[in-house]
């Protein structure tokens, strides 16, 4: 008679395990999931992240407070804070959004050390405000901004003021400061015909991003767009497709007047081709009008 | 065979544990939430950044939009509680204010609070 051997049932054990996990995962991934609650901004969707990072940025601009947003801002866990504030600035600058919130985001990511695309609108422009004051935007011509922002490692316990870094911008745009300064007509046929093309650069040249633009004809008829929406070109570039045989009039918003006239009945190409006119109208600050040069 | 089956009713045990906790631990689904999750420091943070936002730019809308994302059943009373616990608790003036502004806008007034009211020709 053979006794029964004491061997380990492994084969047993696996499949309970291999059954168990199987059920386990189940359980834990769809039928009881983690609720996650009491969470940090970390856990926050990638919307209310921003908007998270938006409202630091606003209160900032209050507070004026570095190392106060500096922790918030590291609630989110992530390692490159000064780049995603930059980051958000830049594409709400190309959105189009609230200026006061890019301003918002502007200041917030450059008092943190970094260099948004937005800050040669939005540098250093603003004072923490009140609700007397009437909020504007405040684009400059100065290029990236003066100030020299405090980094983190700077902040101490009781962290000071940093209201005196920000060098209010010397130049604010207003009404007078953007003119006309060359209006070319254009005949050519094909691709790119058709076109308003309109540039805005500063004292240097520079082109300026994140000026309204309306296009106006017919009377009734309008449409508002934002320079810097095709960076490839120029910064300060937009452009409109018009349609033949109407009269436009273009006009930065709260910039300049308007320039009217534009018409788009068919012109006729060297090569006899008939075409509607491209208009290429570049503004830049008035420091004269005097030399500014029109072709008609 | 009673020690097989009892092997296997460990194993199973044993695998069932270990699978929820790693289901738990390693989510596959998307486990991001909104600001209404959030720790009530946080939660408190949040609605002093609110308070800051709206002594800034002064637009009640959107700040009470804000508000409204903490999910709270009553915002006013949230604000309310909130500003009087900050004043219990001595915490910076300036938050303080912002809170009562917001609390005021609301439609209430408690005595600790009578302290950080702005005059209105004075509010910022």
């Amino acid at each position: 008679m053979q006794e029964d051997s004491p061997r380990f049932p492994w084969i047993a054990l696996l499949i309970g395990l291999v059954i168990g996990i199987a059920g386990g995962l189940y359980y834990g991934w769809y039928l009881n999931p983690v609720d996650w609650v009491n969470i940090g901004p970390d856990k926050l969707n990638a919307e209310d992240q921003q908007e998270y990072i938006l409202l630091v940025a606003e209160a900032y601009l209050q507070e004026q407070e570095i190392a106060r947003a500096s922790a918030r801002l590291a609630a989110l866990d992530t390692h490159d804070i000064a780049e995603l504030v930059s980051l958000q600035a830049d594409e709400a600058l190309l959105r189009g959004d609230d200026p006061n919130e890019v301003r918002a985001l502007t200041t917030l990511a450059e008092a943190l050390g970094a260099s948004p695309m937005a800050a040669e609108v939005f540098s250093g422009t603003t004072a923490p405000a009140t609700l007397d004051e009437e909020r504007t935007v405040t684009p400059t011509f100065e290029g990236i901004a003066s100030p020299t922002p405090p980094t983190i490692g700077d902040t101490t316990d009781t962290p000071t003021p940093t209201q005196e870094t920000l060098t209010p911008t010397p130049q604010i745009i207003s009404e007078t400061d953007l003119s006309l300064v060359e209006r070319e007509t254009v005949c050519e046929a094909g691709e790119g015909s058709g076109q308003i093309e309109i540039l805005v650069l500063n004292r240097d040249e520079i082109g300026i991003p994140a000026v309204e633009v309306r296009v106006e004809w017919g009377g009734e008829d309008a449409d508002t767009f934002f320079t810097g929406l095709n960076p490839g070109v120029d910064p300060g570039y937009a452009d409109f497709s018009m349609v033949v045989d109407r009269v436009y009039s273009v006009t930065l918003v709260g910039l300049t007047e308007p320039v009217v006239g534009l018409d788009s009945s068919n012109c006729t190409t060297d090569s006899g081709e008939e075409s509607i006119p491209t208009y290429r109208l570049t503004f830049s600050p008035n420091n004269n009008n005097d030399d500014a040069t029109v072709d008609e | 065979m009673q020690r097989t089956l009892l092997v296997l009713l460990v194993g199973l045990g044993l695998g069932a544990l270990g699978g929820a906790v790693f289901g738990w631990l390693v989510p596959i689904q998307d486990v991001s939430t909104g600001f209404y999750e959030l720790h009530p420091n946080y939660k408190a943070d949040y609605t002093v950044m609110v308070g800051a936002a709206y002594a800034a730019d002064g637009d009640w809308d959107k700040a009470q939009a804000r508000l409204g994302r903490l999910a709270e059943p009553d915002p006013a009373t949230y604000v309310v509680t909130l500003a009087e616990q900050y004043i219990a608790e001595g915490r910076n003036p300036n938050d303080i204010r912002n809170l009562v502004a917001m609390a005021v806008r609301f439609g209430y007034t408690t005595p600790p609070m009578q302290l950080y009211i702005s005059p209105p020709d004075s509010e910022q």
